[in-house]
């Protein structure tokens, strides 16, 4: 028990949230991508996932970097190979259906309209090949026809398939209530195993089924005869009772008390349970994992200084913390995530002493932290002023022996300076940066910037950084 | 460049008598100093804080016979020794000027040097080691301590 209460120790809101958020984003992905070739793939890079933490957690170097790369590579080909899947999905629900929404399958379709149409083609030998896509796109496997998008009647899907009809031999897709397109020619399926009996049309209708969720239904020309292909499977109908059933089945649509609405209340159920579990595991594993231990050393951020105010000078530049948390949140910690942050807002000119506690330190969330060296830092602050300070050039090199650098001038000769008050008084005087004497003439104007040290001093705005030097050299006497 | 230089012969005979006298205000060790009487200027007598004139002040190469060589604003390290040269006026009583050597804002000597009425002119000097290239100034200043000029100069390669 005592185990149990120290697993929960310090079980933060933000966890709850952080296992709660992740578990539903994982149960809507199953909810937008089940019954999708998308979702089957993604269990299988799941369980290769696992098999590869296994193989590592065995031992077994070569497996693990192999199934590893596998399930690298497995995760770029996913998107680009399933991207119309994904896009459908996508593109073809709206914001709240993606977020909140079930798959709200309703009865688009007239589906007696569609099996007594069917039926009555088989009673009058007039073969017919009826296409009603499921949650894929089909467009891609489908091709030519003509877009028809007219409503459904039996008279309409009569005339579609009348023998003398120009396009009469190819599908008719059928999406919603509307006839889409006709004449569309369906791959054919490359199956060796099919009865001989079967013609062009039964191969088209499982070709297409094959490759997608889509509904196709068959009219046997020679044996008026109602054949379904779904998936791998081409299954004769025999009564108009048993399309509809198939057909409402193939729509999602099922009594709200029904088994197959239990069935799918279950299988939904199961899923978010499973979520849960997943997400609360994966959780557990990365922020209660072993308990490892880290120091970082991290600069100090000072803020709310006073504008007037200047750092002179601070005891330590960084500080050292020890942190602790699971060893992946550890390894996980990036440099920017840690931070140190001291308020300087109610500083005085002087010494100030701060305690640094937990309040300046920003982590990661799941890290400690344990201690913090030095705990004080005194930072000592001084009041900015302007100081205006006479500019001396600072010549350098040599000048040739029989000359002498007898004027120079500089102009200005004055430049204002900010900076601490304290730093200020010390310096009297501002040097331009080193000027050669090498290469001066007769006489001659030079430009030189000023070196301003230390590098808190800055020049005051109108105040120029660059000066001018006017000289005379003359023979030595 | 030194504006009253009449009685040559007079002026040296002077200055070899009072050199050791005027030793004891040599405060630095590398200071030096020098002293001259000028002609004396036609100014009434008054209080030398106020009438104190500075006529002249540079920073040369050398001394001889109290006249400046070589004023400049650059001096190699070669040269070994530099001054500071300086000519008062208006001298109502005998009084003292000091010159104060700065070698980047820090202060490397501070020479104190007697001035006789009326009018008279003297020098300090330093002598120059390896550490001392660098910019450097000369504040003159009157016994009050009132700055009269600032020289600026460098002492280079």
């Amino acid at each position: 028990m005592e185990n149990l209460i120290r697993f929960f120790e310090g079980f933060r809101w933000q966890d709850v949230v952080d296992i709660g958020l992740n578990s539903y984003i994982l149960f809507r992905f199953y909810v937008l991508f089940r019954g999708t070739y998308v979702f089957r793939v993604l269990i299988g890079l799941t369980m290769l996932w696992f098999f590869q933490q296994i193989a590592g957690y065995m031992g077994l170097i070569v497996t693990s970097w192999v199934v590893q790369g596998i399930v690298a590579v497995a995760a770029l080909i996913i998107v680009v190979v399933f991207r119309n899947e994904i896009r459908s999905v996508l593109q073809a629900k709206n914001l709240k259906t993606i977020l909140w929404g079930f798959s709200t399958k309703t009865r688009a379709a007239p589906v007696d309209v569609v099996a007594d149409s069917a039926f009555e083609l088989a009673r009058r030998n007039h073969g017919a090949i009826i296409v009603i896509p499921g949650d894929e796109d089909i467009h891609e496997l489908i091709q030519g026809g003509i877009d028809w998008n007219g409503d459904i009647s039996k008279e309409m899907i009569l005339s579609i398939f009348f023998p003398d009809n120009p396009v009469h031999d190819g599908a008719a897709v059928i999406e919603g209530d509307r006839v889409s397109r006709v004449g569309a020619i369906l791959p054919l399926s490359r199956r060796d195993d099919l009865p001989s009996y079967l013609g062009t049309r039964h191969r088209a209708a499982l070709g297409l089924a094959e490759g997608s969720d889509a509904l196709v239904i068959v009219v046997s020309e020679e044996r008026g005869e109602v054949s379904l292909a779904k998936g791998s499977q081409l299954r004769e109908i025999g009564s108009r009772s048993k399309l509809i059933q198939k057909l409402e089945e193939h729509f999602g649509v099922s009594e709200a008390d029904g088994p197959q609405a239990k069935k799918e209340r279950l299988e939904v159920t199961t899923a978010a349970l499973v979520s849960l579990l997943f997400i609360a595991g994966f959780w557990f594993s990365i922020s209660r994992g072993l308990e490892t231990m880290v120091t970082f050393d991290t600069p100090i951020e000072y803020q709310n200084r006073d504008p007037n105010m200047e750092i002179v000078q601070a005891s330590v530049n960084s500080v050292r913390l020890n942190l602790s948390g699971s060893g992946t949140l550890i390894k996980s910690i990036r440099p920017e995530q840690v931070r140190v942050r001291l308020d300087l807002s109610n500083s005085t000119a002087g010494q100030n002493t701060y305690a640094i506690t937990s309040n300046n330190i920003s982590l990661p969330p799941g890290i400690v932290l344990k201690d913090v060296t030095p705990q004080n830092v005194v930072v000592d602050l001084d009041v900015t002023v302007r100081k205006e300070l006479p500019i001396q050039i600072d010549w350098a090199g040599r000048l040739p022996e029989n000359i002498v650098l007898a004027e120079a001038a500089v102009e200005p000769q004055r430049v204002e300076i900010i900076g601490s008050k304290r730093v200020l008084e010390n310096i009297q005087t501002i040097y331009t940066e080193k000027v050669p004497l090498d290469r001066l003439r007769d006489v001659g104007v030079l430009e030189a910037a000023l070196a301003i040290q230390p590098a808190s001093l800055k020049v005051a705005p109108g105040s120029s950084d660059k000066v001018l030097i006017k000289y005379l050299t003359r023979r030595r006497e | 460049m030194l504006p009253a230089a009449a009685g040559e012969r007079r002026k040296q005979l002077f200055r070899k008598c009072c050199l050791p006298l005027f030793a004891f205000a040599c405060i630095s060790v590398c200071g030096v100093f020098d002293a001259h009487p000028q002609s004396p200027s036609r100014s009434t007598p008054g209080p030398a804080s106020t009438r104190l004139s500075l006529v002249q002040a540079l920073i040369c190469e050398d001394m001889r016979d109290g006249i400046p060589y070589n004023p400049a604003v650059a001096f190699s390290i070669s040269t070994g020794k530099i001054y500071c040269y300086t000519l008062f006026d208006q001298i109502a009583e005998d009084t003292a000027v000091y010159h104060h050597w700065f070698f980047r804002d820090k202060p490397s000597a501070r020479i104190r040097l007697s001035l006789k009425h009326p009018r008279w002119s003297t020098y300090s000097s330093i002598q120059l080691r390896e550490a001392d290239r660098g910019p450097w100034r000369v504040e003159i200043s009157d016994a009050g301590g009132r700055v009269l000029k600032t020289l600026r100069f460098s002492v280079t390669d």
